[in-house]
C-alpha cells in the first residue's frame, strides 16, 4: 500500500480542484484495499484468489445541484476526468432545497485507538493460510461418519485503507483489517442431505476461533439436521438463536434507516417516542467501540461516530440519518452517513445490537412446551412498509423445554409490529460476529406453515 | 412513486491457451417503478413493476413505455390495500405466467448448475434420466433469445451459448456447465460459464430459465381449483442446495374459491422442494410468457442478469406461509 501520507493530500487535491473548477462544496473519498481469499475442499485448494483496488469518489455541490463520479484511474488525467464528470452531472441534476455537506461544526473525528487495525496475518505465507482452512475442514470431515462431504473452507482477509477530505475543512483516514475462517461440510444419512457452515471474524488472526473449534461446531449443525420433517401448520411460540436473531435486528434497522423513513415506507416512519417493542427491548447503535466490526472514528460525510440509542425499553429514540436524510426530516445527522465509491451517502449502521437480557437460552428453551426453534431463515419474505413477515425457516422443534428433533421446509409468518411488541425473552448470549448482533430472542407466538 | 433507470454497455474481449477469441458487445438496460399507496390511516402498501434487457433506449419509447411500468407499479400498489391474511399450510397453488417462473430457477436451475453436481453436493446429484416432475413439465435454458436480458452471444469463457434442455416430459435430462465442470465431469460446456466482471471467477450459471407451454386453457386452470392460492407476480427467492428447498416470496396474489378468483392477499413465502415441487404439477397453460427484464441472480457473491419464463400452471400442493 502507498504511504498515507500520498492519498490524504490527493484526496484534499480533488476537492481543491473540484472548487477550482466551479464546485460550491465537494468531497473525496478514496478507499485501498488488498484482499485474499483461500477455499480448500476435501483437503485440496479449490480456488485461490489475491486482488487489490484503489479508487476514488467525488461529490460536488453547486448551489443545490449534486453531482457525483467515481474512477479506479488515479491518474492526473483520470483526476481530471473525475472532476470534469462530477461538475457535467450537477449541471442535469435537479436542485434539491435539503442537498448538501454537513455544518462545518458538525464534522470531526473520535479520538484514539479504535482497534481497528491488527494485520498479524499479512505475515504469514500463503501455504499457512491454506493450512488454517485445511484443518477446520478436517476437523469437520472427521467429526462423524455421516459428514460424508464439504463445500469446504475458506480462509479471506482484507486490508484496507479509508481516506476522506471535504471542502468545509474536514480530512481524515483509517485503516482496517479483518480475517476469517469459516466451513461448509456436509452430513448424509440416507436420503437425508443437510449442510450448514460456522465462521469466525476477527480484526486479526489472534482474535480467531481455533480452526478444529470452528470445524467441529458446523460439524454439529450440519448433523443435527439429518432426518428433518416438515410439522403441522401451528401457531406457536417461536425461539431465535443469536444467528438469526441478527435478522431481526437488521430489520429494525432497515425500519429506521433515514430514506425508509422520510418516504414512509417504514412500519416505524412517525413512530417516534411511541412503545414499538416489549418493554424487554434495548436496540443501540455504537459506531465506537473499539475493535468491533462496526466501529470507525467517522462516516461517511465527516462526521464523529456515536452511541445512538434507538430503542429504549420497547419505545423509539432515534432514526438512523445522514445529512440529506436529517434535513428532510428536520432532524441531526446521527453519523450514519454510508458510502461506497459512487453516488450519494447512504446510510448504514455502526455496531447495531440488541442489550443482552438476564436468561440464558437453556432457561428460555425450558419454558416452553411446544415451539420452534429457528437456526436457519430463507427468502426476503419481508416487507418493512407493513411489517408483514413471511420466511422459509429450518431448525429445531422444542418439546417440553428441550430441542426434540430437526425441523424444515416450513415458514413462519407474523408481522414485524406484533413480533416486536410480543418479545418475550432476551438471551443473556449476546456475542458480535459481525457488525449487528442479537442474542436468542423469544416472539410469544407466529404462524408456522408446514403440512 | 420512484423510478429508476439504469443502462450499461459492456465490451467483452475473451481469449484463451485453447485459442478461442472472441468479442462481444453486451448493451443491459432497465426501467423500475415503485408506487406507494395509501388508504386515509391505513397501512400504505407498495408495488413493483420494471423490464428491460439487452435493448437500447428505443425500447422503452416504443415497446415498454415508462407509463406502462408506472401504470403496473400503482396497479398493485392499489390492490395490497385491500390485502387479507394470506392463508397458511399446504394448497393449490396457481402460478400466472411470466415471472413466477422464479420457481424454475430456484427449484430446479440452480440445484442444475454443474459445479454443485460435481461437488455431489446438490439435492440433484447423480439424478440425470430419473423422474423429477410430472410429465407436463419441460424446462429449458436459453441464453440465445434475441434481446432477453439473461441472453448472450458468448458465455464468459469464449462459447456459445445454447439452448439446453434441463428437464424433458418430467425427465431431468442435464446440468449446466462451465469448462471447469465440464472437464472434471468429461461432459460437453453448454455455454453456461458466467461471471460478473473480469474481477471475478467464472462458474455455471443460468440464463433465461422457462417451462414450455401446455395445452390447458389459463381460464380453465383457475376454474378447476376449489380452493388455493393464485399468484401473480413475485419478489425475490433463494434456494438451499443441498436438502433442496427453496422459496419465493408472492407480492401480489389472490385467494381461489369456488373456481374464482376473490381477495387479494398479503405478501406470502412459498416453500418446496426441488425435486419434489414439480411432480405435483397437474395443468400447464398454453400462454407461456417470458418475465418483463428485470432478474439479478446471486451466487457466491457474484450478480449477474437472468429472466424466467412459465406458463400458468396449477401445483396441487405447495406450502403457502401465511398466518391465517
Amino acid at each position: 500500500m502507498s504511504g498515507s501520507g500520498n492519498l490524504l493530500e490527493m484526496a484534499n487535491d480533488v476537492v481543491r480542484q473540484a472548487l477550482a473548477a466551479g464546485a460550491s462544496d465537494a468531497e473525496c473519498t478514496i478507499a485501498e484495499g488488498e484482499e485474499f481469499s483461500v477455499n480448500v475442499r476435501l483437503r485440496e485448494v479449490e480456488t485461490l484468489k489475491e486482488a487489490g483496488s484503489r479508487g476514488a469518489g467525488l461529490r460536488i455541490l453547486v448551489g443545490r445541484n449534486t453531482g457525483s463520479s467515481y474512477t479506479s484511474d488515479l491518474t492526473p488525467e483520470g483526476i481530471a476526468h473525475l472532476v470534469r464528470s462530477a461538475l457535467e452531472l450537477a449541471r442535469v441534476t435537479t436542485e434539491d432545497p435539503h442537498a448538501g455537506m454537513p455544518d462545518p461544526k458538525e464534522l470531526g473525528a473520535i479520538p484514539g485507538d479504535l482497534a481497528l487495525y491488527c494485520p498479524d496475518f499479512a505475515q504469514l505465507e500463503t501455504p499457512q493460510k491454506m493450512e488454517l482452512a485445511r484443518r477446520a475442514e478436517d476437523a469437520a470431515l472427521s467429526a462423524d461418519p455421516r459428514i460424508s462431504n464439504s463445500e469446504g473452507a475458506s480462509f479471506d482477509s482484507h486490508l484496507g485503507r479509508h481516506v476522506f477530505a471535504n471542502s468545509r475543512g474536514f480530512s481524515g483516514e483509517y485503516r482496517s483489517s479483518y480475517c476469517s475462517l469459516s466451513t461448509v461440510p456436509v452430513a448424509r444419512q440416507g436420503e437425508s442431505m443437510e449442510r450448514d457452515y460456522w465462521f469466525s471474524l476477527a480484526r486479526g488472526l489472534a482474535g480467531l476461533e481455533p480452526p478444529e473449534q470452528i470445524g467441529r461446531i458446523a460439524a454439529a449443525r450440519a448433523l443435527r439436521r439429518l432426518g428433518a420433517v416438515k410439522v403441522e401448520t401451528q401457531k406457536v411460540p417461536v425461539v431465535f438463536e443469536p444467528r438469526t436473531a441478527r435478522s431481526l435486528l437488521d430489520h429494525i434497522f432497515e425500519a429506521v434507516h433515514g430514506v425508509a423513513v422520510y418516504r414512509q415506507e417504514s412500519f416505524l416512519a412517525g413512530r417516534l417516542g411511541e412503545k414499538v417493542a416489549s418493554e424487554n427491548l434495548t436496540v443501540i447503535d455504537d459506531g465506537t467501540i473499539p475493535g468491533r466490526f462496526g466501529t470507525s472514528p467517522f462516516d461517511d460525510e465527516g462526521v464523529p461516530t456515536r452511541r445512538t440509542v434507538v430503542i429504549e425499553r420497547g419505545v423509539l429514540k432515534s432514526y438512523l440519518l445522514n445529512t440529506y436524510t436529517a434535513r428532510k426530516l428536520g432532524l441531526k445527522t446521527t453519523g450514519n452517513a454510508s458510502r461506497g465509491l459512487a453516488g450519494n451517502a447512504g446510510i448504514g449502521h455502526g455496531n447495531f445490537y440488541a442489550e443482552q437480557g438476564v436468561e440464558p437460552p437453556e432457561g428460555i428453551l425450558a419454558g416452553i412446551r411446544n415451539g420452534f426453534y429457528v437456526t436457519e431463515l430463507m427468502g426476503f419474505g419481508v416487507n418493512i412498509v407493513t411489517g408483514d413477515y413471511s420466511r422459509g425457516a429450518a431448525g429445531m422443534w422444542i418439546r417440553d423445554g428441550e430441542l426434540a428433533f430437526p425441523v424444515s421446509e416450513v415458514t413462519i409468518a407474523g408481522n414485524l409490529r406484533e413480533m416486536f411488541q410480543g418479545l418475550a425473552a432476551v438471551g443473556s448470549d449476546l456475542e458480535f460476529r459481525g457488525s449487528s448482533a442479537a442474542p436468542t430472542l423469544l416472539i410469544a407466538e407466529m404462524t408456522v406453515g408446514g403440512r | 412513486m420512484q423510478a429508476t433507470y439504469a443502462d450499461n454497455l459492456r465490451h467483452v474481449l475473451i481469449a484463451t491457451s485453447d485459442g478461442v477469441l472472441s468479442f462481444d458487445r453486451q448493451p443491459l438496460a432497465r426501467l423500475s417503478v415503485s408506487a406507494l399507496a395509501r388508504q386515509s390511516g391505513g397501512t400504505p402498501q407498495r408495488g413493483h413493476a420494471g423490464g428491460g434487457g439487452r435493448v437500447e433506449l428505443r425500447y422503452f419509447l416504443e415497446e415498454k413505455t415508462p407509463e406502462h411500468f408506472a401504470t403496473e407499479a400503482a396497479r398493485e400498489a392499489v390492490v395490497m390495500l385491500d390485502a387479507v391474511e394470506a392463508p397458511a399450510g399446504e394448497m393449490t397453488v396457481v402460478l400466472g405466467p411470466g415471472w413466477p417462473g422464479i420457481l424454475l430457477h430456484e427449484a430446479v436451475g440452480h440445484g442444475l448448475e454443474a459445479d454443485f453436481n460435481r461437488k455431489k453436493i446438490s439435492a440433484f446429484t447423480d439424478r440425470i434420466g430419473q423422474k423429477v416432475a410430472s410429465p407436463l413439465c419441460t424446462v429449458v435454458d436459453d441464453g440465445t433469445i434475441a434481446g432477453r436480458r439473461g441472453s448472450l452471444n458468448v458465455d464468459d469463457e469464449g462459447h456459445p451459448t445454447e439452448r439446453n434442455v434441463l428437464i424433458e416430459n418430467g425427465v431431468l435430462r442435464g446440468y449446466l456447465q462451465d469448462r471447469l465442470s465440464s472437464r472434471l465431469m468429461r461432459a460437453a460446456s453448454t455455454g453456461s460459464g458466467r461471471r460478473e466482471s473480469y474481477a471475478h471467477i467464472p462458474m455455471p450459471r443460468m440464463t433465461n430459465t422457462f417451462m414450455l407451454a401446455g395445452d390447458s386453457d389459463p381460464e380453465e386452470i383457475l376454474r378447476s381449483v376449489p380452493q388455493g392460492l393464485y399468484c401473480v407476480n413475485f419478489g425475490g427467492g433463494q434456494v438451499d442446495i443441498t436438502n433442496g428447498n427453496f422459496v419465493f416470496s408472492a407480492s401480489e396474489s389472490y385467494l381461489i374459491e369456488g373456481g374464482r378468483v376473490t381477495r387479494p392477499v398479503r405478501n406470502a413465502t412459498l416453500i418446496g422442494n426441488g425435486p419434489e415441487a414439480l411432480r405435483y404439477v397437474s395443468m400447464v397453460g398454453h400462454d407461456l410468457k417470458l418475465d418483463e427484464g428485470i432478474g439479478i441472480c446471486g451466487k457466491e457473491g457474484q450478480s449477474v442478469p437472468v429472466g424466467v419464463g412459465i406458463p400458468t400452471i396449477r401445483i396441487d400442493r405447495m406450502t403457502v406461509g401465511g398466518t391465517a
